[in-house]
């Protein structure tokens, strides 16, 4: 009696576990057909442009019922067409048998019309739900009809599953002969179909009908049966299922230690499923402790990254500070190529100003040295003629010997007032002056030479005029002017000094001789602005060119111009241009 | 008229010569020649000197910038001085500018530079330049000479001999004791040169000395000079009578 009462708990544990296999399989079975209807819903929703109702579909199609509950709401408020609404009702209905509401699944598949296109698929899930809630009459009459079914009408709805649900409904009815027979039928087709979970739960609930009608040994071969393939193929759940009715039946057969064997492993399989719940935590835990981790990584290649900038704007720095290193670097060494440019320039003009010096000082010396020879021989001869008392002759060579004097005199009062020039040692004041006069101070002192060439001079210049020169240069460019106008010309010569324009500020005068005048190449040699060695168009001498180069720079320190007119055998005229006088030094 | 009195200080004989020969032939009157800075102190003070030639350089130093220093140095007895030198070096000359020469004579020289530099330095020197050089006769006027230029001469009359003097347009004709001469100068300018204490203005073209009136006749508003001149007195500067006190 004991004994019996323990049995009968144990067959009600079997078969809650069978009950919860079938459902699962009843679930599993019947893809094709739910895979049909989405794509009509979808079909549907696209016509409607429903973005709601698509929603709906989409999300039945990935199980997540919840949010399928909550669009099918949005989709009935919305939408007034009758297709979309039965279509809608079957999805609310569907999503609520999965979340095993099953009074609101049932209302919802009440508005459902018969005439819906996937009716029998309701049915099936409505044959379920009576499975569940234990209603096997109303179950059956359900699931018997889709069996009945003409298998066109029946749109890939898995019969096995179907069979398996009638033979439980008949198992549970006490039917077992009926039971037996559609779970044979079950296990047939899923063999057809190599469906192993189904056949796993079709062999364990085969075997429970058989051990309800006390047919261990037939109820031995299934869960037999049921235990290997599970091995194989099934989930841990029915592993777990498998082992336990082993463990049982072992047990009621008194075979002890197959039945440890067998409860060992049922524990196990139990553990393991307990295990992947707690796998499951763990693997939370180190999600987290992964994330963390990531976290710290982040951080870490923040900071490394912040460091990174840094040192990228550290070495920004030290490139632009080495770029205007080298800048500065480039524009001291122009300045630097610069300088020496100049210095080299410099160089240059400086080596041509010496080269010009010592010819100058050759040619000075050489003239010197020749006039004070005649000098010498001059005043040698002037002696024998006094012993010899022929004054007329001494009294020429007196003349020549002052000539000559005068001469070398000039030449060395250029030379000196040259390098006064150079050295700007000299005196130098602009002052008011008569130029008339100046000219008459000069011309004084060369009566003597114009007489003995039978030259005139003729001095023109308005006495009103008055320039603003210093006078000793100007004297000096005069004293030039008429050494060379006498110096150039044929005997009986003439000079002359004229105005020859006149404005507020400024004047020009003309020295004109008509002497033997000069070349054009001469002319140009004369205007430039260092002394000319050339050898003289006219006398054997050579000339340094620098009474020209005094005047002219004369002038030009007097703030005048000089120019030059002169044809060959025609005359020589010195233009030259100076400021007048304004009252520049405060006199009356 | 009278010569120009010159002292030359010079210690060149050859120089001293030549200046000498300049100023003989251009009828100045040479007072004395100087060879050392002492000599010329003593001389410059013995005499009436009216210009000064100086050699910067006298036995070879520049003792010429010292005397001239000196007779800069009390106004009273200063008087134009012309420095000659040979040197064109600038130092020296900058030197001598400090002593405010009235001209420079460069050596060598000739005549006409020597006439032309103390023609100047009396023109600067009593600041009144462009005077001589025009070709008008023409008059530097100081408080004791007027320095008069003749024919290429330089003269001086004793201001106290000049008597009265008679304007014509731009030209004033000087009359004194003995001679006459006409200088181109305006009567503004020569009012202004002349001393008013002593030369009144009697009429549009008169200017009197009043220490050479002879005799007053106010009846006929005339005046009788000592050089037998009779100058009128027009209603205008009538007043000029009050000058006097007259004895009735």
């Amino acid at each position: 009696m004991h004994s019996e009462l323990l049995l009968h708990q144990i067959k009600r544990v079997l078969l809650l576990l069978a009950l919860f296999c079938s459902s699962q399989t009843a679930f599993a079975g019947d893809g094709s057909a739910i895979r049909k209807l989405d794509v009509v819903a979808k079909q549907l929703a696209d016509n409607q442009s429903l973005p709601e109702f698509r929603s709906v579909v989409q999300f039945a199609n990935q199980k997540a019922w919840d949010s399928v509950i909550v669009y099918t709401a949005k989709t009935l408020a919305l939408s007034k067409n009758k297709q979309v609404r039965i279509y809608t009702h079957f999805y609310r209905g569907w999503a609520f048998r999965c979340k095993e509401l099953f009074k609101q699944a049932q209302k919802e598949f009440r508005c459902v019309p018969r005439d819906f296109e996937f009716y029998f698929k309701l049915q099936v899930i409505e044959g379920e739900i009576f499975l569940k809630q234990s209603k096997f009459q109303s179950a059956l009459q359900h699931l018997l009809v889709i069996d009945t079914l003409n298998p066109k009408h029946r749109l890939n709805i898995s019969l096995d599953v179907v069979q398996h649900n009638i033979g439980l409904c008949y198992m549970f009815l006490d039917d077992y002969k009926k039971a037996e027979y559609y779970m044979l039928t079950s296990i047939r087709n899923c063999e057809n179909t190599k469906d192993y979970e189904g056949l796993i739960a079709s062999y364990m609930d085969l075997a429970s009908i058989y051990y309800e009608q006390y047919l261990d040994p037939q109820a031995i071969v299934y869960f037999e049966k049921a235990y290997l393939l599970s091995k194989k193929h099934g989930s841990f759940q029915m592993k777990m299922n498998a082992a336990f009715n082993m463990a049982v039946m072992e047990e009621n057969r008194k075979r002890y230690e197959p039945a440890l064997k067998y409860r060992v492993e049922f524990e196990m399989w139990q553990d393991s499923v307990n295990d992947q719940n707690k796998v499951y935590d763990v693997a939370q835990l180190e999600k987290k402790f992964a994330v963390e981790q990531k976290q710290r990584q982040v951080k870490l290649l923040e900071t490394k990254n912040k460091l990174k900038q840094s040192e990228l704007n550290m070495y920004l720095f030290a490139a632009i500070a080495l770029l205007a290193i080298l800048v500065f670097g480039f524009y001291l060494y122009r300045q630097n190529v610069k300088r020496s440019k100049i210095i080299l320039k410099q160089k240059q003009e400086l080596d041509v100003l010496n080269a010009t010096k010592d010819q100058l000082f050759s040619i000075v010396s050489h003239d010197l040295r020749s006039s004070v020879n005649a000098l010498r021989n001059s005043n040698n001869s002037l002696k024998n003629q006094l012993v010899a008392k022929e004054y007329d002759q001494a009294e020429t060579q007196l003349e020549q010997n002052s000539f000559i004097a005068a001469n070398a005199y000039n030449m060395l009062d250029n030379l000196l007032n040259w390098a006064l020039l150079q050295t700007k040692g000299g005196y130098f004041k602009q002052e008011e002056h008569r130029l008339a006069l100046l000219v008459d101070h000069v011309a004084f002192n060369f009566k003597g030479l114009l007489d003995q060439k039978n030259m005139t001079f003729e001095n023109n210049l308005p006495k009103t005029i008055k320039a603003f020169v210093d006078a000793e240069s100007m004297k000096i460019v005069f004293r030039n002017f008429m050494d060379n106008s006498i110096k150039f010309s044929e005997e009986g010569a003439s000079i002359s000094v004229i105005l020859s324009n006149e404005n507020d500020s400024s004047f020009q005068f003309e020295w004109v001789d008509t002497g033997k005048g000069m070349s054009e190449e001469t002319r140009l040699k004369l205007l430039s602005n260092s002394p000319q060695l050339t050898k003289k168009d006219h006398e054997n001498t050579i000339g340094s060119g620098l009474g020209m180069n005094l005047c002219k720079s004369m002038i030009e320190k007097n703030g005048g111009t000089l120019n030059i007119w002169s044809e060959p055998n025609a005359g020589t005229k010195m233009i030259v241009t100076l400021q007048k006088a304004e009252r520049k030094n405060g006199t009356h | 008229m009278e010569h120009i009195n010159v002292l030359i200080v010079e210690d060149t004989p050859a120089e001293r010569d030549a200046l000498v020969n300049v100023l003989k032939e251009y009828q100045y009157n040479v007072v004395g020649i100087a060879q050392t800075h002492q000599e010329a102190l003593q001389l410059f003070f013995a005499n009436k000197v009216d210009v000064v030639v100086i050699d910067i350089f006298l036995n070879g130093i520049p003792e010429g910038i010292s005397f001239a220093e000196t007779i800069n140095a009390v106004p009273q007895s200063a008087k134009p001085f012309v420095f000659l030198t040979n040197s064109t070096d600038r130092t020296i000359f900058e030197r001598a500018k400090l002593t405010k020469p009235f001209s420079f004579l460069l050596k060598p020289f000739n005549p006409l530079e020597v006439i032309y530099t103390l023609e100047m330095a009396i023109e600067r020197f009593y600041d009144q330049e462009d005077v001589f050089q025009s070709d008008e006769e023409a008059a530097v006027i100081s408080s004791d000479y007027f320095f008069i230029k003749k024919k290429d001469r330089l003269k001086k009359v004793p201001v106290s001999e000049i008597v009265n003097i008679e304007v014509e347009e731009r030209y004033c004709t000087i009359h004194s004791l003995s001679d006459k001469f006409v200088i181109q100068i305006s009567l503004a300018r020569i009012l202004e040169l002349l001393d008013s204490t002593k030369f009144l203005r009697t009429h549009r073209n008169h200017i009197v000395n009043c220490d050479c009136i002879v005799e007053i006749q106010p009846s006929d508003n005339l005046l009788i000079m000592s050089n037998k001149q009779i100058i009128p007195i027009s209603e205008r500067y009538r007043d000029v009578l009050h000058k006097f006190r007259i004895i009735r």
